[in-house]
């Protein structure tokens, strides 16, 4: 599998090496408008530097579905299906690098953002007040009771989690509803499966939502204490994981059972 | 060693591949046969396991196709699955990553028998070019089974014969060769099995010699698919030419 992900890194260089030279680049246009003492190139540099997050992610997500696609579509596939490795080994290379590139992506945004914000915080004088303005938010959230800075912790620790898992839930319904598409409704005229596989997809991730909804969060609000909060996080976050664990396997499955170059 | 039992395959309406059942023995070149659409694309990538039979079953030393299976067969595909960013010795490191019966020395030296540089980009080669890359990813495993599926197609005739040359040179005892192609004259001499296939469904199968009964295999070949296919498959052939 290792292998796998070794070609899949190979068939990304390129995207993701722009992507690390547009931040390099984005960096830059930062520190210089800092160093000048130019107000509005440090605000398009930290504008583009936020966008340049959303494209990412956004970028990876569709980079991982689609390679799984074209490997189903295109005569490219024979590369994955005809060596001797298992159909669950090929979904799951793709999931990992997407997954892995991800996390990536992350501790590099993050390394930046921590001295960008430093920097900014530093030099408009603004670290005190955007904390109390943060902890009056929580107040006002949590009826008046401020989590203490473990729960905080714990809090920001079961988000980043939760977004984390939700990004791999989608590509993990979209590799059901490609693998779909490409086994049992092979037969199917080309329109109809590809409607059928989105509104698998749409299906999946609203179920998934709808659930986590009715199992965890119907009796949580946000007025709830931090900890029935941070129960109903960490339950759905198991719960999207087993259904990512599911809907691969089920995808594996059907490719060893069904597949169609 | 190879065995089909009642395979099927179909395709939308279109049945690809009619109740087929065949066994091929060890150490066997056998030529499969049928104008176009007559399903041996389709049978070759059902054992290669691109695809799976819609009913059957098949097996290769006993063996389900799966992945032990994979490991024993080198199939040349007609096409080009090749990624874009690939260059000519990156596909021979991917089928040494992966096959360990692949032979990197004997790849490089099929690429210098066949002109090939490996640091051409793949997407620029010629289809004559790239048939012979495919050919040498091929040759270059030591697979108890070699399916080359049409090796002849937009090969000019003077690398004809080489191809022809190759493909005999990677005969070895215990490893069966299936080739489909429309050329019945040029491998007419090096086949000692036939299998002829007609709209998915197999027509005739077994040791030439005894299928010919004295005919030419092109004598045979009309005979079974009529004097236009025969024509069509000889100006496909000048066309590829």
């Amino acid at each position: 599998m290792l292998k796998l992900m070794k070609y899949e890194f190979r068939k990304l260089r390129t995207p993701l090496l722009v992507m690390v030279l547009i931040l390099a680049g984005l960096e830059i246009g930062f520190l210089a408008g800092y160093k000048l003492e130019k107000t509005v190139l440090t605000a398009i540099s930290v504008t583009l530097l936020t966008t340049l997050v959303f494209v990412s992610y956004a970028f990876l997500l569709i980079a991982g579905i689609v390679s799984y696609s074209k490997e189903l579509t295109d005569k490219s596939g024979y590369l994955a299906f005809m060596v001797p490795v298992r159909p669950i080994s090929i979904v799951l290379s793709k999931l990992l690098f997407t997954a892995l590139a991800a996390i990536a992506a992350t501790a590099l945004f993050a390394v930046a953002a921590w001295a960008d914000i430093g920097i900014l915080l530093d030099r408009f004088n603004i670290g005190p007040a955007l904390v109390e303005q943060a902890n009056a938010l929580l107040r006002l959230a949590l009826n008046g009771a401020l989590p203490s800075v473990q729960q905080t912790g714990q809090f920001i620790l079961y988000i980043a989690g939760t977004v984390f898992i939700e990004f791999l839930l989608a590509i993990c319904s979209a590799y059901l509803a490609i693998t779909l598409s490409a086994t049992l409704l092979q037969n199917r005229k080309g329109f109809l499966r590809a409607l059928i596989s989105l509104l698998l997809f749409v299906a999946l991730n609203w179920g998934a939502s709808w659930l986590a909804d009715k199992l965890f969060y119907q009796h949580a609000s946000v007025a709830s204490s931090v900890n029935a909060l941070l129960s109903s996080l960490g339950g759905s976050l198991l719960m999207n994981l087993a259904l990512c664990a599911v809907f691969t396997t089920l995808a594996a499955w059907l490719l060893d059972r069904k597949v169609n170059l | 060693m190879l065995e089909l039992n009642h395979v099927t395959k179909k395709y939308l309406r279109r049945t690809a591949l009619d109740d087929v059942s065949l066994a091929l023995e060890p150490g066997r070149t056998c030529l499969l046969l049928g104008p176009n659409g007559s399903g041996k694309t389709t049978m070759m990538k059902l054992i290669a396991g691109l695809s799976r039979p819609t009913s059957g079953e098949i097996t290769l030393e006993g063996l389900p196709i799966g992945r032990e299976t994979k490991a024993r067969v080198a199939y040349m595909p007609t096409e080009n699955y090749f990624y874009n960013y690939m260059l000519v010795r990156d596909i021979g490191k991917y089928y040494a990553d992966f096959f360990q019966d692949f032979d990197p020395r004997r790849f490089d030296s099929l690429l210098n028998q066949m002109e090939l540089d490996p640091q051409d980009r793949i997407r620029q080669l010629s289809s004559g070019m790239a048939a012979k890359l495919r050919l040498s990813l091929t040759l270059s495993r030591d697979a108890k089974l070699m399916m080359f599926d049409e090796p002849l197609n937009g090969v000019d005739i003077l690398t004809r014969t080489q191809t022809i040359d190759a493909i005999l040179a990677g005969r070895r005892e215990g490893r069966t060769m299936l080739i489909s192609t429309h050329l019945v004259d040029e491998l007419e001499d090096v086949v000692d099995t036939t299998v002829f296939l007609k709209k998915g469904q197999l027509v005739m199968a077994g040791d030439k010699r005894e299928i010919c009964a004295g005919r030419t295999l092109k004598e045979l070949y009309i005979e079974v698919y009529g004097h236009a296919s025969a024509e069509a498959a000889g100006e496909e052939a000048r066309r590829d030419a």
